[in-house]
């Protein structure tokens, strides 16, 4: 009996050490397969989601005067075919070099094509597609491509980035300053309205677009972009005394009225008109200000749409805040036909209406040592 | 009589240990086979894989006449080392499955590469549709046979670094009237088996939803 016993016992011993080894051997080859795919899978993953967020951070824009393409992008651009068009055909022209346009740095056109106007796109090492009329600003894409057709007006709230103004775009636009306050100075007569771009100070003055870097002084540069987004904003110098222009800033009360000629085009039938702004103010943390802001279409000096007085929203009291900066962005929507007065202004004279912009920021309460300062880092005017 | 009784737990204990041993190593040849048959399927999987992270496929641009379509594809790879692929075009009505696609034939299609030269037209591959296999929608691939294919048409495409590889199809208007897109597919070959590894249903612009 007991003899049997141990013959059963030494019958399951041997089987676990056989079902043992077999495990031995099966288990790792498996573990192994599959620990291998995993990491192939992975890595290769990994690499083509980097060189997806890369190739989306590619950006061209195009020079304010129309002759360099500029690489605003966090990554280089690397560009090695182009697409011409000369005659109305299109041909594609594989660069005999790559060209590489670094971080910041630009390529002229005229490395490329003789013209701009042959230029139809470039596609980049990555696969992106550049189209150079995408990169043209809205006023220069297309005559009359606001009537209704392509890209133009849907629902205010339906605003493409093509519509919108903002950093070296409004150099398409002739800018002029109204009104220029500070305190209880008028700086009017010396006002312009000015963008810190690509390291240069330019200004419209005189309804042309200018480089006064060398005249004004070096320490304004830190209000070019008060929110320090890399988005400069437009902001308004004046001259001093000293024949040299500051930003419009004070620690009490200033304001100013700039007016962008034929900004936008309303049509007779126009029922509703939305402005977009974003406006930067820099504040001081002890005070509390009132920041209004008024937006104004300008056909005649008698047929002028007040947008934002008969809109929701046209003054912003700005509390005390920890930090010195408040940053106002948003819609004044203005439903024209709910008003007679302007529907008819609407309906008579159709075109091209300037856009006029108030700013006024003044102290409510106690202030510190910090003037308060603000610009406008874009906006955009859509009707329908 | 006690002779016999020792004898035989010897014999016994010989055949059940011999039974043991070549039970274990049928069954150890067994598990090897089978498991070299699955490495050899993952490192396919692998290497597909493989490639198709490292391979963008892109639309650049497209033209149209009253004859033709025309559209410019790039292929381009996130690290630059020259590849070789075959390039076939269907169409279909419905996006993402495989059983909706046809193939467009030598004269509805016309395929221009660059490299070698964008004005000179691609010379066509006869492959066999059984040793040609694209993704159903399970994940799985599958021969170009089970859509009752017998050969596929396809192109050789060449990548060489730095430049993008520019392709251009000339499609017969005709061609996709009754159709909604045009399906490019890049295929790795494998031996002499060729394998999707990326693929774009264009929806031509201005075409009918």
């Amino acid at each position: 009996m007991i003899k049997q016993l141990r013959k059963g016992q030494a019958e399951v011993i041997g089987g676990l050490m056989v079902v043992s080894v077999l495990l031995l051997i099966i288990i790792p080859l498996i573990l192994n397969t599959m620990t291998s795919s995993t990491n192939v899978g992975t890595r290769n993953y990994v690499l083509r989601s980097q060189f997806e967020i890369e190739r989306w951070s590619e950006r061209l824009v195009l020079s304010a005067d129309k002759t360099r393409l500029e690489n605003p992008s966090t990554v280089e651009v690397t560009i090695v075919r182009i697409w011409r068009n000369i005659s109305g055909r299109s041909d594609p022209y594989d660069l005999p070099r790559p060209i590489n346009i670094s971080v910041g740095g630009y390529l002229p056109i005229n490395q490329l094509v003789n013209n701009l106007a042959e230029l139809e796109a470039v596609v980049t090492a990555r696969g992106r597609v550049i189209k150079i009329q995408e990169l043209l600003p809205p006023s220069q894409g297309g005559e009359g491509g606001e009537g209704g057709g392509e890209g133009g007006g849907e629902a205010p709230l339906g605003l493409t980035g093509e519509e919108i103004t903002g950093g070296n775009y409004l150099y398409n636009y002739s800018i002029s300053v109204l009104k220029c306050q500070m305190g209880s100075t008028n700086c009017t007569t010396t006002a312009v309205p000015a963008i810190y771009y690509n390291n240069r100070w330019i200004a419209n003055r005189s309804n042309a677009w200018v480089d006064i870097t060398n005249e004004v002084d070096s320490g304004e540069i830190m209000y070019s972009d008060l929110d320090e987004n890399k988005a400069p904003e437009l902001v308004i110098l004046y001259k001093d005394n000293n024949n040299k222009y500051y930003v419009l800033k004070d620690k009490d009360r200033y304001e100013y009225t700039i007016r962008i000629r034929n900004y936008t085009r309303i049509k007779a039938d126009t029922k509703l008109i939305a402005i977009y702004i974003k406006l930067v103010t820099r504040l001081d943390k002890t005070a509390t200000i009132n920041t209004f802001i008024r937006a104004t279409l300008v056909y005649t000096l008698n047929n002028a749409i007040n947008i934002s007085n008969y809109a929701t929203l046209s003054t912003a009291k700005i509390p005390q805040i920890n930090r010195e900066l408040a940053i106002y962005e948003g819609y004044v929507i203005f439903p024209v036909k709910q008003f007679e007065q302007f529907s008819s202004i609407v309906g008579n004279y159709p075109g091209d209406y300037h856009l006029d912009i108030e700013v006024r920021t003044e102290a409510l309460s106690s202030t510190g040592n910090t003037p308060f300062s603000s610009g406008i880092e874009y906006l955009a005017v859509v009707s329908n | 009589m006690k002779l016999d009784s020792g004898i035989s737990p010897v014999i016994s204990v010989t055949v059940l240990v011999g039974a043991v041993i070549i039970l274990g190593l049928t069954f150890m040849a067994y598990s090897i086979s089978l498991s070299n048959a699955q490495s050899s399927e993952v490192r396919l999987r692998n290497i597909l894989v493989d490639e198709a992270a490292k391979t963008v496929i892109y639309i650049e641009k497209e033209d149209r006449n009253n004859v033709n379509i025309t559209i410019y594809l790039g292929v381009t790879r996130v690290l630059p080392e020259s590849a070789r692929y075959r390039l076939t075009v269907f169409r279909a009505n419905e996006y993402g499955t495989f059983y909706g696609l046809v193939p467009l034939s030598a004269s509805e299609v016309e395929v221009y590469v660059k490299p070698p030269n964008i004005n000179v037209v691609q010379p066509i591959n006869q492959t066999q549709a059984l040793r040609t296999f694209l993704v159903e929608s399970s994940g799985n691939y599958v021969p170009l046979s089970t859509l009752g294919l017998s050969t596929v048409n396809t192109y050789t495409i060449w990548y060489i670094p730095p430049n993008s590889t520019l392709i251009k199809l000339n499609i017969r208007i005709t061609s996709i009237a009754n159709f909604k897109y045009v399906v490019p597919v890049l295929l790795a070959d494998f031996g002499s088996e060729y394998y999707e590894i990326a693929r774009i249903y264009y929806l031509p612009s201005g075409w009918r939803q």
